[in-house]
């Protein structure tokens, strides 16, 4: 019995319409509903009218009757609109690393409304733990590099290091450590881009292909045997973030591929879907980092690689609702190469 | 040659006119963009390696003021700054070639030298031992002549005067054969491999890029930009 009353009263209360679960309009509604009563209620019972009887002019008694009406009225909107109003008024306090949740006890109406605010404060705080993560990582792998020279320089001048061997393998960190940076500007460049989202058409096939020249004196220092097969295919996107996942892609599958080995890109379209695929004979990767590799900062073992080209990659993929994976290619029982995939679903592209 | 070298790094001016003092070139270091204006009124150079980040006035603004009074000094310009990158691209700039920091010396040294060469009006392009020579058009392999098919000068010339960058296959296509020539890219590649035997031991490889295009390798230089 106690527990059916109470249940009542969180549905709805006269007084207060902002107790979680109450619902707002069914408040107004029954308020409405009763002060249209009362109006017809003193109609009705309200013969011999007092001022009537006083002598009383008439308007001074419907004045009055409207402005108590609509004094009543005006106070039902205040009491319905409260949780509103305080709902807006601690969002408006709020600093702004403060991402806390807002309460849930709300007005059934307001709920809706709440979840979403809650929703959007979880995003931010997931992103900001992302970005904090980041930003430890990115301090790590700018600091090891240093760390290395550092000790590189130090042994090659006091003697303990020869020279001769130790100079250019600084020569190698330098040059890994250009990388990264580089690679930390193309994503500040890639967010910007992307938030900004002022797509065009773009060529894949010639984007690929210029990204390819770019890479020419790389794949002929290397003795790399290169093929391209691409037809025309037109996505809406950005150029330079598409140039920026192909080039990734090629790089990645450069630097795993033996000197002399063979490596390709294929443009094309199947059944629903557009299809960018890099393949090289580098190997493959191992099972169990797979998933893995598309974080920041990972990178499969054995190689030098800094790990935010995927990462990256995926990011670039996720703006243009394409999806990207690396696959395992088997040949009769044994694993030698990667292939890497883009997919754009087909409403992405067109001939 | 006659250098001037616009750096406000003085670790970087120190170790690369070093660099290029020992490679034969002549150097005169700015620190400052006004001291390098005045200093670029006051002598002839042959050319201006210029950083843009300067203390006093912009690189960019250098090279402006440079452009504005009538100056034709080649200009490569050392960029550190990402989003300049775009501007300096941008023929109005002034800029005459430019390179991303941190950069490889032996590039810097073969951009500036042929930017000399182009300023000079001596068109000449290398590659291995192999000299295009823009006044006859010939190539030459050392001291002497190489002996090619005209299409195949044709398509070694067009490689040759791209140092560092593959060409397309549809404009070798169009440089070698025309408007009129065979659509087929088979035509090229046969070309390809002819050229390939007439150029061995030349120290230049020519590398087939297949779907994409070609590109003409200076061996050596391969070889010092990759000790590895």
């Amino acid at each position: 019995m106690k527990t059916v009353a109470l249940l009542r009263a969180r549905r709805w209360s006269l007084w207060r319409p902002w107790r979680a679960g109450r619902s707002i309009r069914l408040f107004v509604w029954a308020w409405s509903l009763g002060l249209l009563l009362a109006w017809c209620l003193l109609d009705w019972v309200g013969e011999p009218r007092p001022d009537a009887l006083l002598g009383l002019p008439p308007w001074l008694w419907w004045g009055r009757r409207v402005l108590a009406f609509a004094a009543a009225f005006w106070w039902v909107l205040h009491q319905a609109f409260e949780p509103v109003v305080v709902l807006g008024r601690e969002l408006d306090r709020r600093r702004t690393q403060d991402l806390r949740p807002v309460t849930d006890q709300q007005p059934m109406e307001l709920q809706q409304l709440a979840g979403a605010v809650n929703w959007l404060m979880r995003q931010q705080q997931e992103s900001l733990d992302q970005q904090k993560k980041f930003l430890a990582d990115a301090s790590h792998q700018l600091r090891t590099p240093f760390a290395v020279l550092r000790t590189q320089l130090q042994g090659a001048m006091s003697g303990q290091l020869d020279v001769r061997e130790t100079l250019p393998k600084m020569l190698s960190t330098v040059d890994r450590s250009s990388e990264l940076v580089r690679q930390l500007l193309s994503i500040a460049k890639m967010e910007q881009l992307v938030r900004r989202a002022n797509w065009v058409e773009v060529d894949l096939a010639a984007v690929a292909r210029d990204v390819v020249m770019e890479f020419a004196p790389l794949l002929a220092r290397k003795k790399l045997d290169f093929s391209m097969q691409a037809i025309p295919v037109r996505l809406f996107s950005d150029p330079w973030l598409l140039g920026e996942l192909v080039r990734n892609l090629m790089s990645n599958a450069i630097q795993h591929t033996p000197k002399g080995g063979a490596l390709g890109l294929v443009i094309r379209i199947l059944p629903g879907e557009t299809e960018l695929l890099i393949w090289d004979n580098g190997g493959g990767m191992d099972e169990a980092v797979r998933a893995r590799l598309f974080e920041p900062f990972q990178s499969s073992s054995g190689t030098s690689g800094i790990g935010l080209g995927l990462s990256i990659c995926r990011q670039i993929a996720l703006s243009m609702n394409a999806g990207v994976d690396l696959y395992n290619r088997i040949q009769g029982n044994q694993v030698v190469g990667v292939d890497a995939v883009v997919r754009w679903p087909q409403e992405a592209a067109h001939e | 040659m006659n250098i001037l070298l616009v750096e406000d790094d003085l670790n970087l001016v120190d170790a690369l006119s070093r660099m290029l003092v020992a490679r034969g070139f002549e150097v005169v270091c700015c620190a400052d963009g006004k001291e390098a204006l005045a200093m670029s009124r006051h002598r002839p150079f042959d050319a201006a390696l210029l950083d843009l980040s300067l203390p006093g006035m912009d690189g960019l603004d250098l090279l402006q003021r440079l452009r504005d009074e009538g100056s034709r000094l080649p200009v490569l310009v050392m960029t550190a700054r990402a989003a300049v990158e775009d501007r300096v691209l941008g023929l109005n700039s002034g800029a005459d070639d430019y390179l991303t920091k941190p950069f490889d010396v032996e590039e810097l040294v073969a951009r500036l030298k042929a930017l000399v060469r182009r300023s000079q009006g001596v068109e000449d392009f290398r590659c291995g031992t192999l000299r295009l020579d823009m006044d006859n058009g010939q190539v030459f392999r050392g001291a002497l002549p190489l002996d090619v098919s005209g299409r195949e000068l044709a398509l070694l010339k067009a490689l040759m005067m791209h140092p560092g960058k593959a060409v397309a296959k549809e404009d070798l296509l169009q440089t070698v054969f025309g408007d009129d020539g065979p659509s087929g890219a088979d035509a090229i590649e046969v070309l390809v491999h002819r050229l390939r035997k007439r150029i061995q031991g030349s120290g230049a490889s020519l590398v087939t890029l297949r779907g994409v295009g070609y590109y003409l390798m200076d061996d050596a230089l391969a070889e010092r930009q990759d000790p590895g």
